[in-house]
């Protein structure tokens, strides 16, 4: 046995598939590639849409900053640094978006993946339409700067929604955007951009903040990440349809037998 | 580059499918989806844009929703604490507030009316359901015989039939102290012998009998049940609907111990302690047949409630396929495409009971409570026509893949080709009705959904309940996920994950016998939206055989019953009579309190 | 019931042989001068010369059909396996396997795809014994077996309402 394992150089491949929802996907859970920004949001206003604190207050700290604690030692403290939040002993704060059904830039699990690769302190739970996002306080300011200036953000088809989240899946209304029963946001015809009057937990925002003009149905459905009837029909996707065939009896022939799939 | 080499461009191939939708559209116009979203909307169906969204006029869209605005304020004014109330909230009704068509019927009903508090047909199918349960006779026949030194004959069955439906209504019949019920409040309560013997048949008085060949089965059917429950002598105990209203079904049992055994007692005059105690014995404990187990501590119910009911016995409380021929599936749809669709449409009719007593008497009522957030995913099995025009289509597919197969053996590997090619025509489905989208609001009305219709047609053309459920697990957990990079809530395809490696697991904690399994298994237990797909499973392997029931003849008999206040043949008409408040239920207080 | 008797049970209807040598002698379709059991590709393309681009009723089934690519691998006892991709609208058959992804992917082993073409078997036995797999878009399988059971002149069945001739 002297000779030497072979290392063996492991590149991430995040997703199967050769068209362009595939690729889309691949871009967005690869943490190596940059997002293009479509448009910029002041500091303040980010603080103002999550609405946690007001613009230019303290952060409420539940602990103090991590420097200043003599902690029992843990391995684990060697290897990972605190993000920024934690190491202050910021509170957990939220995002919540929700992302429409209809040509959508990006959608609840394709969200998950990219919080999980591209962020770090994260805890998300996943639904039908929307996802939530906790991380400490200036953690996800910082987060939601990338998620609102960039483009995993339309402002027609993707929305900051605290609570009252549904629409998802609802038709749209006649600007184009996404239903909320909250109208937290309307479409400025004279601006023609997307105009938040309410903030994320749907209170009265002193001044409308923009967000930038909805993507248009072209660009939408070069963007759109779901493999849809008419642009990427979802049963011609052999590749993918032959990783998700081969995952599927490997968790059948596994739970009933591991022994069964070795060699596969 | 020699042209012998030039490789296939996929650019070379493209075509604009967009376009394709308008060649297709009378194909599309024709189909049951159009017609039901058309009505139910009242627009193109196939746009993803509602133009008189935000003006709709509010709650006042439905009758429903202003009497519940009345009465919230005559309730304020009369008590001085206010109560419903729309001045608090969002104003409801910003966008359609669409009416829901019972599927299989002209009914059009409001969507608060399918809200199980406001059914009381819902209510009286879970009644039912916990008020039965099931007695053998044949050991307390045996107890009498040996140990009492008493004859059994019919004329003393007769006898003991009689006088149980006087006890089991509250009536006292060997003890002079005891306070009675009075037989209006009980009206519902009574006790009917099921046997598969027909000599045993003619014996018995016919008003106590469920006579197998005369409730509605086919004769293919009513042979094999009585095949299977041979010469034994089974009652079926209706303890009054009130008694469960008042208590829960772990009242059931005890109620038909106590009260057969005082019939018994009277019947055969017997006396002494121990030939009694062996007698309730019998008749509580020996041979009981309960509808529902008790669930585990954290969700701690008792006997006959929804949580404990195997999925085999749920399969077997519905009797929508009673009158269907006992021949497998896969050869009906193979031979005769109308035939087979009729098999498809009941499994759907099936589902209404099923999604029903899961997804939304379970986990919507039980296990929540209030609103009813999964009175949507159970109304998406019953209706807007949606089950029944998949499952029409998937028939004719099914019909096409194996009219010149004459197998369809139970193997994931062989059967997942039809899965993929449904479901993905069901996602399509959505993806070009918007209003659809819209109607199916929420992930797990669509994973239910889908997980349903994958898990039946799978198993209906196997045979397999266990190929039924990988198939509704490979459905939701990786087809759908996949294609749309979402599912349910809070990561609820997370039962689809594990039930791939649970399907063939028979260690407790995982799993077992597909049939025995139920919303109380550990790993099914904590997300909502797969039981009825499971179930649906179950029954539908049961027709891939061409048999006549699931898991237990007794019970498929026990609810056959036609005295039974809820319809468990025609489930979809008595909720639609309910929506209409045409339904009369039983267990009503009238008779003892003001009139009003 | 032991594994043989169930498999007895199953797969009755379906049988896997192989075939004598010389039997692409016997069919009409096969260009002359093919000494050598013809490859999955060979055979392909004489069907389509021969058989397909000849009948009419293939030829209007074709014409109705939209861009396709499809990948038949077959396994060969000898060989081992083989590839031919089929493209319909345009139409082309090319040995190997695609640059792209294409729409399906049959599975066969070799003498039962060879019983497809001949008309002998019908293209869902082989799938439904477990002696091969399908996967894609089904739509494009019900093309091509249209396609071949005109060839061969065997009996089209009506497609189903929701993907008729035609349907992506």
């Amino acid at each position: 046995m002297s000779e030497k394992k072979k290392k063996i150089k492991y590149e991430p491949q995040f997703y199967p598939g050769t068209e362009k929802v595939s690729e889309r996907r691949r871009k967005l859970m690869d943490p190596e590639r940059r997002l293009v920004k479509l448009r910029d949001i002041p500091d303040d206003d980010i603080v103002q849409l999550l609405g946690h604190r007001a613009p230019g207050s303290l952060y409420t700290s539940v602990h103090p900053p991590l420097d200043e604690i003599m902690e029992p030692y843990d391995p684990i403290r060697d290897l990972v640094v605190p993000t920024p939040g934690a190491q202050a002993g910021d509170r957990i704060r939220f995002v919540q978006f929700t992302d429409s059904f209809w040509s959508p830039v990006i959608a609840p699990w394709l969200r998950a993946r990219m919080y999980f690769n591209r962020f770090r302190g994260v805890d998300t739970v996943i639904y039908s339409g929307r996802e939530i996002l906790e991380m400490r306080e200036r953690d996800v300011e910082a987060a939601t700067r990338l998620l609102i200036e960039t483009e995993v953000f339309d402002p027609a088809r993707t929305a900051l929604k605290g609570l009252t989240v549904h629409g998802h899946a609802l038709r749209l209304d006649s600007d184009g955007l996404m239903f909320d029963a909250r109208r937290r946001y309307v479409y400025d015809k004279e601006l023609k951009e997307v105009v938040y009057i309410k903030d994320m937990h749907a209170r009265v925002l002193d001044d409308p903040i923009p967000v930038g003009r909805p993507l248009s149905e072209e660009e939408l459905n070069e963007m759109d990440v779901t493999y849809r009837w008419n642009l990427t029909p979802y049963k011609s996707r052999t590749e993918l349809l032959l990783i998700i065939t081969r995952a599927t009896n490997f968790r059948i022939l596994g739970g009933f037998k591991p022994d069964l799939i070795k060699g596969m | 580059m020699s042209n012998r080499d030039r490789r296939a461009k996929e650019s070379e191939y493209t075509y604009e499918l967009g376009k394709l939708v308008q060649k297709f559209l009378p194909t599309e116009k024709e189909r049951l989806i159009y017609k039901t979203m058309q009505k139910t909307f009242g627009l193109h169906p196939m746009s993803n844009v509602d133009p008189l969204m935000y003006k709709r006029g509010g709650f006042h869209q439905k009758r429903r929703k202003e009497e519940f605005f009345e009465w919230g304020r005559k309730i304020a004014r009369e008590r001085g604490i206010p109560s419903y109330n729309r001045a608090v909230g969002i104003p409801l009704g910003q966008r359609a507030l669409e009416p829901y068509i019972i599927s299989g019927t002209d009914v059009i009903v409001d969507y608060d009316d399918l809200h199980h508090v406001n059914n009381a047909a819902m209510q009286q199918m879970l009644d039912d359901i916990k008020r039965t349960v099931i007695i053998n006779l044949d050991t307390t026949h045996r107890v009498l015989q040996v140990r009492a030194g008493k004859e059994i004959t019919p004329e003393t069955i007769n006898l003991y039939l009689e006088t149980v439906q006087h006890t089991i209504a509250g009536g006292a019949v060997a003890q002079e102290h005891m306070a009675e019920i009075h037989p209006g409040l009980t009206a519902d309560a009574y006790c009917k012998i099921i046997t598969g013997n027909d000599e045993i048949v003619d014996m018995i008085d016919r008003r106590f009998v469920i006579n197998i060949d005369k409730v509605g089965f086919h004769p293919s059917r009513a042979a094999i049940l009585k095949r299977d429950i041979g010469d034994t002598i089974y009652m079926v105990v209706r303890a009054p609907t009130i008694s469960v209203r008042m208590g829960d079904g772990g009242v059931t049992y005890r109620w038909a111990a106590m009260q057969s055994s005082m019939a018994f007692i009277s019947a055969y005059r017997l006396t002494g302690e121990s030939i009694i105690s062996d007698i309730a014995y019998a008749a509580k404990s020996a041979q009981v047949i309960q509808i529902g187990e008790r669930t585990w501590y954290s969700r701690a119910r008792s006997q006959n409630e929804p949580g404990g009911i195997p999925y085999g016995y749920f399969a077997d409380i519905q009797q929508c396929d009673n009158m269907l021929p006992a021949e497998p599936y896969f050869k009906i749809i193979g031979e005769d495409l109308e035939e087979g669709r009729r098999y498809m449409r009941n499994v759907a009719k099936a589902g209404t009971i099923l999604a029903l007593m899961t997804e939304l008497i379970w986990y919507g009522f039980y296990m929540s409570g209030g609103l009813g957030f999964s009175t949507g995913v159970a109304a998406g099995a019953y209706c807007g026509n949606v089950v029944e025009d998949l499952l029409d289509n998937f028939s004719e597919i099914q019909h096409v893949s194996i009219s010149r197969v004459k197998t369809v053996p139970p193997r994931w590997t062989r059967i997942k080709f039809i899965t993929d090619m449904m479901i993905q025509a069901a996602m399509e489905t959505y993806e070009k009705y918007p209003s659809l989208m819209e109607y199916h609001w929420g992930g797990a009305h669509r994973i239910s959904l889908v997980g349903s219709l994958a898990g039946s047609a799978a198993a209906m053309l196997t045979g397999s309940p266990m190929i039924g459920q990988m198939s509704m697990n490979y459905a939701i957990g990786m087809l759908m996920k996949e294609g749309w990079v979402r599912t349910g809530w809070a990561g609820q395809e997370v039962q689809d994950h594990l039930g791939l490696a649970y399907s063939c697991a028979f260690r407790m904690e995982e799993g077992g016998l597909i049939e025995f399994r139920g919303p109380n298994t550990p790993y099914a237990s904590y997300t909502a939206g797969h039981s009825s797909g499971a179930i649906g499973a179950c029954l539908a392997a049961q027709l891939g055989r061409g048999r006549a029931y699931v898991c237990n003849p007794v019970i498929k008999v026990a609810f056959a019953d036609p005295d039974l206040k809820f319809d468990f043949r025609e489930p979809r008409l008595a909720i639609a009579k309910a929506a209409l408040r045409q339904f009369m239920p039983a267990g009503e207080r009238d008779l003892i309190i003001p009139s009003h | 019931m032991s594994e043989e008797e169930e498999k007895k049970e199953f797969e009755c209807e379906y049988e896997y042989k192989e075939l004598p040598d010389g039997w692409w002698r016997e069919l009409d379709w096969i260009l002359p001068g093919r000494e050598e059991e013809p490859t999955i590709y060979e055979l392909f393309h004489d069907m389509m010369i021969g058989s397909i681009v000849g009948n009419p009723v293939s030829l209007e089934i074709a014409s109705k059909i939209v861009p396709r690519i499809i990948l038949i691998e077959v396994e060969h006892p000898k060989r081992g396996v083989e590839y031919v991709r089929v493209m319909i609208n345009p139409t082309d058959i090319k040995p190997g396997i695609p640059d792209t992804e294409p729409d399906l992917i049959i599975h066969m082993q070799y003498y039962d795809f060879v019983r497809i073409l001949m008309g002998e078997l019908d293209m869902m036995a082989p799938i439904w014994a477990g002696n091969g797999w399908i996967l894609g878009n089904l739509t494009c399988g019900l093309d091509l077996r249209d396609l071949l059971d005109a060839s061969t002149g065997n009996e089209i069945n009506p497609r189903p309402k929701m993907w008729p001739l035609g349907s992506p």
